[in-house]
């Protein structure tokens, strides 16, 4: 089990990079290869940690948090697929 | 298309070149990656027909696949580059001896971020505080430093008190330890090799920009590796 610690940390970077999506998704086509796969490369970890907070029995504020960015991984779904960014189990 | 209906297609020479252009080439009638091209009978008509690997790829791929073609044939008589090997053990062409394997690991190991390169510094490392100044999202930094920024200090993923040369030593000590576990693989339209550390440290270096393009220590290397713009991935160790 990951510690509250780390599920701090992964809330913390799952909700900056779902911020770096919404301002990437605008310009994606705009952006270099080198920034688009570096992107994905920080996404794929981003969706492991999502993975790994679903499993865990969080209470409290990191559930509403965690239950705040599954809203918005389901929002964005679509764009996910249209992008190759993997989408995480359950959205 | 079965397998043998391909090579009588391609040709047995034609077979050869276009294998080793695996992933820019396919067999259909993709107007920008297919070998099956259309050209005009006089007596048949619109028919079927094998497109050159020079109208598929452009020159310049062209040449470069036909040149890897042959350095199958004449496995040990090049002078290449790390980043020739490289793309010639991704491609499938052959193995490294081991002398080549040491080239390339030091060649990696002493890569390094690019240091004329800028990157957009991005929400999760804004409000940090770097060489004196509050980092905002729109900034552009050295990729070396967005990742220390990111996987160092933002996301803890290195001890507390982690310096930025002590995150490259790193890097460097994850890609010449002998019991790292390395992948070459094909991102996007790059050849890059990945050093994966038992300390889960992960590092990869990318064959066209002669850099390392990142380097953490992922929750899941499997996600990684399992992105939808990596093919091709072939584990050396």
């Amino acid at each position: 089990m990951a510690s509250l610690n780390s599920h701090t940390l992964m809330i913390k970077n799952l909700t900056g990079i779902l911020e770096e999506f919404f301002e990437n998704y605008p310009v994606w086509h705009t952006l270099s290869e080198f920034e688009r796969l570096d992107f994905d490369t920080e996404w794929c970890n981003a969706v492991a940690q999502y993975e790994v907070l679903r499993k865990e029995s969080l209470s409290g504020e990191p559930a509403q948090q965690l239950d705040v960015i599954t809203n918005k991984l389901k929002a964005i779904k679509s764009k996910l697929v249209e992008l190759r960014l993997m989408v995480p189990e359950g959205i | 298309m079965a397998g043998n209906c391909k090579r009588e297609v391609a040709g047995f020479t034609g077979l050869q070149g276009k294998q080793t252009a695996e992933g820019m080439i396919t067999f259909d009638d993709n107007p920008m990656t297919g070998i099956v091209g259309r050209k005009y009978d006089p007596v048949w008509g619109s028919m079927r027909a094998e497109r050159s690997l020079l109208s598929i790829l452009g020159a310049d791929k062209a040449k470069m696949y036909t040149r890897l073609a042959l350095m199958g044939v004449a496995q040990q008589a090049g002078d290449y580059t790390v980043d020739d090997l490289i793309q010639m053990v991704g491609i499938g062409l052959r193995d490294l001896t081991p002398d080549e394997f040491q080239r390339v690991v030091t060649h990696v190991a002493n890569a390094g971020f690019d240091p004329d390169r800028l990157e957009r510094a991005g929400s999760r490392i804004a409000g940090l505080l770097w060489n004196g100044k509050v980092v905002k999202g729109g900034d552009l930094l050295p990729p070396g430093e967005v990742h220390y920024l990111r996987h160092v200090v933002a996301g803890r993923e290195w001890p507390e008190g982690t310096s930025i040369n002590d995150y490259y030593a790193s890097l460097r000590s994850t890609i010449v330890d002998s019991t790292t576990k390395i992948v070459i693989s094909r991102y996007g339209n790059f050849w890059q090799i990945g050093f994966w550390g038992v300390d889960g440290t992960w590092v990869e270096y990318r064959v066209q920009y002669r850099y390392w393009s990142t380097g953490l220590r992922p929750t899941s290397l499997e996600k990684v590796i399992n992105s939808k713009y990596r093919k091709f991935v072939k584990w050396l160790r």
